[in-house]
């Protein structure tokens, strides 16, 4: 089974299916990630389709000192926070409620998703992104800092700024 | 809304990642497919960008070609020109 690296280097040799194997291997953490911060289906396979291309694009730029996982991450990072910031559309206007019963013992993880998706709906693109990359994708301060440019201390200053503002929208619901 | 209660909620939405099986089902025949779609169209704005010049040189020459042209005294060239005297001198053979 040829590793990432050697269908990098295929498909920069022209190999279409090898970079169809690449997009075969490691869509799942691309649609994971991505599902983060899209409200609907169409959204995601569009998302998708811009990190893939984008990937197709950049792949000379593929040095392989790093995993191509670890590279297709920051890619898949960086054009999830082009698509925040594109997305002019107001967020949904869907219930908070599950805020209230997610504390409930008989309450699901289903419905804490609903709630903290459409809660992070309302924050700003940046903000979003740092809560999510590190609350629910668990990426390390390090790992965000690099993908996105921001410093470290940015990056929990953002990160606590942002925290507040999601404190702030499910507690103005409570009420 | 506290921090515990807040870490718990991203705990529980943690546990439960977004299903995307369905969004994922043949995604690679798609993006392939897209893929070469956009080489395609690609590859007719390369050709046209290349044959710029060409199309400006031709511009350019026929251009010229025309403004080097020796005047045409053809009567159709006359009519068209809608000029009386010219015109009255063609078709009498005398000038007015």
């Amino acid at each position: 089974m040829p590793t990432d690296e050697a269908l990098v280097a295929s498909t920069l040799a022209g190999d279409e299916a090898a970079f169809g194997e690449l997009a075969r291997r490691h869509k799942g953490k691309v649609f994971g990630m991505a599902a983060r911060f899209c409200g609907n289906s169409h959204d995601l396979e569009d998302l998708a389709q811009t990190v893939f291309l984008r990937v197709w694009r950049s792949l000379g730029g593929f040095r392989g000192d790093a995993p191509f996982e670890h590279w297709l991450a920051r890619l898949t990072i960086r054009c999830c926070y082009d698509f925040l910031r594109a997305a002019k559309r107001r967020p949904p206007e869907l219930p908070l409620d599950a805020a209230d019963s997610v504390l409930a013992p008989d309450d699901t993880s289903c419905h804490a998703r609903e709630t903290i998706h459409t809660a992070l709906a309302r924050l700003r693109p940046d903000a979003r992104l740092v809560l999510t990359l590190l609350e629910l994708e668990n990426h390390s301060v390090r790992a965000i800092s690099e993908a996105t440019g921001w410093s470290e201390a940015n990056v929990k200053v953002r990160a606590h700024r942002a925290r507040l503002a999601l404190k702030q929208i499910l507690a103005s619901h409570h009420e | 809304m506290n921090d515990d209660s807040l870490n718990r909620l991203f705990a529980c939405a943690r546990q439960l990642p977004p299903d995307t099986s369905r969004a994922e089902f043949g995604f690679e025949t798609r993006l392939l497919a897209g893929l070469r779609e956009q080489r395609r169209r690609h590859g007719v704005a390369t050709l046209v960008w290349r044959l710029c010049p060409w199309f400006a040189a031709t511009v350019a020459v026929l251009g010229c070609w025309t403004l080097l042209q020796p005047p045409d005294f053809s009567m159709a060239s006359t009519l068209g020109r809608a000029d009386d005297v010219l015109l009255t001198e063609l078709l009498t053979g005398t000038t007015p």
